[in-house]
């Protein structure tokens, strides 16, 4: 299938361009690669070409009669969305990490930079970026017809910026060298502190895909992933947090299925799955069968996300006796007793909680280090 | 403006001197009895870079002012010495053995090593501690290192004394923190010396950006930071500089040759030779100069030729003479007729040439990318400037093939191929002249270029799209998956064409290259043991081809099932006969082959047991050899390959 509308859609650009389809070729294909162009269905893709098609090789298309037409037709269409569009809806399909559509196709900045750059391109990317807005805070983008318009409107965007970027070479070449040398340099600096740190191995083979996780971990560490970018740096501000925590933080919706949380956090899960929700003092993982656990040997955390304000009763399972003292965002909730079995143990806030980052903290009593396999989420009716 | 530039020059002397007593002492001389921060030194470096930037740039007379470039280099320092001071290391690794030269040197007046060793806990090292002939204990590093450290030392003992006298506890013994930073500060600014050397260098040859492209490349993209502030103990980063300056040395007087020209180049010649024996291949720069005067000019060079070869033979044998005198002291030998490693340490008729360049166990290429557009360039160096380049070839080839026939090609535990330092030099000059014709394309085909750069953007979306709807919320694991998918289709990019021929010849994915290649059941330190273990907290993955499933845990044993047929690679460093041990659990009856010759069928029990079979040196070959395992009758499970060699007469 992609292979049939990729060649239908480079001989309908290369008759909309005309003399300039070779310039395309190259951006196209990048675009292509780079973007969720293959991932849409056949009549989505076909649009999605028609307009990049249009848009590129009819750049003076802006302020006729039929763009105005268009225009005018996209916002009333649009409208009762604009209205609808949530800006956290908006951050995260645009910047979630994996499904974000800023985070998943990075190409998509080069297009909203070619707007700035290249003034023919401005009304198509425009009108592009706005459809990517839109169908990144509705619930389910992948899907959405407008992505395929978006793709197809910021094409104009992501030509002209390649055709910027081209003649700036032209002009300066010795930026493109800068470019490989820092992102060489970028490479080795990190890998000297994964090195450093003895992530890797001293004196034996190494996976670079290994290399790869650990120096991209130190990365993000020091300042968020890169592909994220400004979303995880100013929810972290935001919030107090480091820019890494985003990654997961972004989605981990109480009540929603994956990637949200479901209706529990089960602590001792893989890595990535929980690593980012917790904070303070949890131990590392011990079995307590027949679940696995985390001893509290302190005042620990666990965030989570409320999309909206919820009635909700919150949990834990654990083992070992001892008392837990819950707080939600800084308000005690009271305290719970635990014993020497795996058990429930519930509290029900006396308020519905807020929606966005909420943090419950579990701080034992005394000496007590009980054991907690699970938080859980009770939507109250 | 006299006044303000005499001003500001003192005041830079008293910050860099403050500077010097935190970097070395640990102090400031504001606050002697206090700790220094690193909120405190990081003040201390603004205020010295301001001074430097006053004086050498605002203040300089007409003509006089440092260039933007050397602003640049001198601002990346002020960050490289606060991460030297708060994040860098120190001893370790065989730093500690060219340590003990300077210290024994300097504090007891010999090279008897004993209680060095003794003091760094060496006693159980009958390598080190058995005595020479001398009566010495035995180094297998070299003394130039210790030169070169010498004045450091001094300073640091100048530094420790004045500590002390201003009321501080100061361990003046040559072990304690204020020699040891003073030498590690030491081979720091020697790394910077080489960076600035590049520069000079390269901006005599290449337009002024380039040079300092080359100069930043080197610094940043290669292992000489890591020397300079991890390991500064180490040689690599005084090598790199010794080498550097003799290169530097000979393109500056080669234009107008003289006894003195020569006489001074010898001298460094000799003290790099001191510094990592091999920089002795540095010789063939001034013996080619010298040859080829003789073949332009004939009989009316003889004189000269004569002359000039004499002043630097002699000033050789002088800069290397601590050398030659260490040797005597420590195995009564001025000349070492093999390195004191031992006889085979360096086999040259064996060179591992592609493992060097490209294994994930530090080649050269797999770990520092950037020098493969530096050997890249040594192409279009020889072609413009054949003068300069046609000399440094032969250099960085012979230093390629030696380094590829050490005894441990990988160096042992390091930060990419760190032997390859008396070629940072001339590799930055390759470098430069890859830019510079790199440049060129640029200009030509600056659509492709724009392409190309976008590549990698558009690969991060194109590797992470297909199939999987539960990736992972988690950058780093998304940048392993990516990298995998991306290995497994092409091989990761810094092994190329290494990997791909891996590939074709094992049939494998270019990505398993990663991990197959640089693994010797036998050969040298960190070796297999002679075991290939198939799970557990060593699992030798990476040396299984295909039929193994996924580690199992069954009866006390890490293990794989194997259904039909699995191939694992053993990989050898020499063919010998061997025999090969398989612990399995059955029942079945399971036969083996080697490189496609079969060595038997032997019937396993229900139980575990080793079942083995002998295959002669004819049927193994260097390098990674096919190990098949054929299960004729139902599935077995493998717990590990062990190979045992005959024993030797």
């Amino acid at each position: 299938m992609s292979v049939a509308l990729v060649a239908l859609g480079l001989v309908a650009l290369g008759a909309a361009q005309r003399e300039r389809w070779r310039a395309a070729l190259l951006p196209l294909l990048l675009w292509f690669a780079g973007t969720p162009l293959s991932e849409l269905g056949p009549g989505r893709f076909a649009v999605a070409f028609a307009l990049a098609a249009v848009a590129t090789a009819v750049p003076r298309l802006a302020g006729t009669p039929a763009a105005v037409a268009g225009l005018s037709a996209g916002v009333a269409l649009g409208a009762p969305m604009l209205r609808e569009m949530e800006l956290a809806r908006l951050a995260v399909g645009l910047f979630a990490v994996p499904d974000g559509a800023l985070f998943r196709s990075p190409l998509l900045w080069v297009a909203l930079a070619g707007a700035f750059v290249a003034p023919r391109a401005r009304a198509a990317t425009g009108a592009g970026a706005l459809a990517l807005a839109l169908a990144a805070a509705l619930p389910d983008a992948a899907r959405s017809p407008l992505l395929g318009a978006a793709l197809g409107l910021l094409f104009a965007g992501f030509a002209a910026a390649t055709a910027a970027l081209a003649a700036a070479l032209r002009r300066r070449p010795a930026r493109a060298l800068g470019a490989v040398l820092g992102a060489l340099t970028l490479w080795n600096v990190l890998s000297m502190e994964s090195y450093r740190r003895w992530l890797v191995p001293r004196d034996d083979t190494v996976a670079f895909a290994d290399f790869a996780f650990h120096n991209a971990a130190i990365l993000r560490s020091w300042v968020g992933a890169p592909s994220a970018w400004p979303a995880n740096v100013l929810f972290g501000a935001r919030h107090g947090l480091v820019a890494a925590r985003w990654d997961r933080l972004a989605t981990a919706h109480a009540l929603e299925p994956w990637p949200g949380l479901g209706h529990e956090i089960a602590l001792a899960g893989p890595g990535f799955e929980v690593d980012g929700l917790l904070d303070g003092d949890w131990g590392a993982r011990v079995p307590c069968p027949p679940e696995s656990c985390r001893n509290l040997n302190g005042e620990a955390l666990v965030y989570f996300q409320l999309r909206q304000p919820t009635r909700l009763a919150l949990g834990f399972e654990a083992r070992g006796p001892g008392a837990v003292d819950v707080a939600l965002d800084g308000f005690a909730l009271g305290r719970l007793e635990t014993g020497e079995a795996l058990a429930r143990h519930v509290l029900r806030p006396p308020f519905p909680l807020r929606a966005g980052l909420r943090r419950l903290t579990l701080r034992p009593q005394g000496d007590a280090k009980p054991r907690v396999s699970k938080v859980f989420f009770l939507e109250e009716r | 403006m006299r006044s303000a530039r005499n001003a500001s020059l003192v005041l830079l002397f008293a910050v860099g001197f403050d500077l010097l007593c935190a970097l070395v002492g640990g102090f400031s001389l504001a606050a002697p009895a206090s700790a220094l921060t690193p909120a405190g030194l990081a003040v201390r470096l603004a205020l010295f870079y301001a001074l430097f930037a006053l004086r050498f740039r605002a203040l300089a007379g007409p003509g006089q002012a440092v260039s933007g470039a050397h602003l640049l280099l001198v601002a990346l320092l002020m960050p490289t010495l606060q991460q030297f001071q708060f994040a860098g290391g120190r001893t370790g690794g065989d730093g500690l053995g060219y340590y003990v030269f300077v210290r024994s040197l300097w504090k007891d007046g010999d090279l008897h090593f004993a209680n060095e060793y003794e003091h760094y806990g060496y006693q159980d090292r009958a390598d080190m501690m058995a005595p020479t002939r001398t009566g010495h204990r035995r180094s297998v590093f070299s003394i130039g290192p210790a030169v070169l450290w010498t004045p450091f030392f001094g300073i640091g003992e100048g530094i420790g004394r004045l500590h002390r006298r201003l009321g501080a506890e100061v361990d003046l013994s040559g072990y304690g923190a204020v020699h040891v930073n003073a030498c590690s500060l030491g081979s720091l600014l020697y790394g910077f010396l080489l960076v600035l050397l590049i520069h000079d260098l390269a901006r005599r040859h290449f337009a002024p950006g380039l040079a300092l492209l080359a100069a930043l490349a080197t610094w940043g993209g290669t292992f000489l930071h890591w020397y300079m502030v991890q390991h500064p103990l180490m040689a690599h980063a005084l090598s790199g500089c010794a080498a550097g300056f003799v290169v530097w040395l000979w393109d500056r007087q080669r234009a107008q040759p003289s006894a003195w020209g020569h006489a001074r180049l010898g001298l460094a010649l000799g003290l790099a030779m001191t510094t990592r024996w091999q920089s002795g291949l540095l010789l063939l720069l001034p013996g080619l100069d010298l040859l080829a005067r003789l073949w332009r000019e004939r009989a009316a060079a003889l004189p000269s030729v004569l002359r000039h070869g004499a002043a630097l033979g002699a000033l050789v044998a002088i800069g290397a003479f601590p050398q030659m005198a260490a040797w005597k002291t420590l195995f009564d030998e001025w000349l070492l007729t093999h390195p004191p490693h031992g006889i085979g340490w360096v086999r040259l008729w064996r060179p591992y040439l592609l493992e060097t360049l490209w294994s994930s166990r530090h080649g050269l290429f797999a770990w520092t990318p950037v020098f493969l557009p530096a050997f890249l360039g040594l192409w279009p160096l020889v072609r413009r400037r054949f003068a300069l380049g046609a000399p440094l070839v032969p250099i960085v080839l012979f230093t390629t093939w030696v380094n590829s026939g050490a005894g441990d090609w990988w160096a042992g535990g390091a930060y990419s191929l760190r032997r390859f330092d008396p070629l940072l030099l001339p590799l930055a000059l390759g470098l430069a002249a890859f830019f510079e014709r790199a440049q060129e394309w640029v200009r030509r085909r600056p659509e492709v270029v724009a392409a190309l750069l976008l590549v990698p953007v558009a690969a991060w979306s194109l590797l992470l799209s297909p199939g999987d709807s539960r990736l992972p919320p988690h950058f780093p694991q998304l940048a392993r998956v990516a990298w995998l998918r991306m290995a497994d289709a092409v091989g990761s990019p810094q092994t190329w064409p290494a990997s791909w021929l891996f590939a074709w010849r094992t049939g494998r994915p270019p990505g398993a290259y990663d991990l197959a290649v640089g693994r010797y059941l036998f050969f040298r330190q960190g070796n297999l043991g002679g075991r290939i273990e198939l799970g557990g907290a060593r699992d030798d993955g990476g040396l299984l081809a295909e039929g193994f499933g996924p580690p199992v845990h069954e009866d006390g044993a890490e293990a794989r099932t194997v259904r039909t047929r699995a191939r694992a690679f053993a990989p050898l460093d020499l063919p010998e006969t061997l025999t090969v041990r398989v612990r399995l659990r059955g029942p079945a009856s399971v036969a083996l082959a080697v490189n496609g010759h079969d060595l038997g069928v032997v019937a396993v029990a229900a139980g575990w047991t080793e079942a083995s079979w002998r295959a002669d040196a004819r049927l193994w070959r260097k390098d990674l050899n096919d190990v098949v395992l054929e299960t004729r009758s139902g599935p077995v499970l493998v717990d590990y390959f062990q190979f045992q060699q005959e024993p030797r007469p």
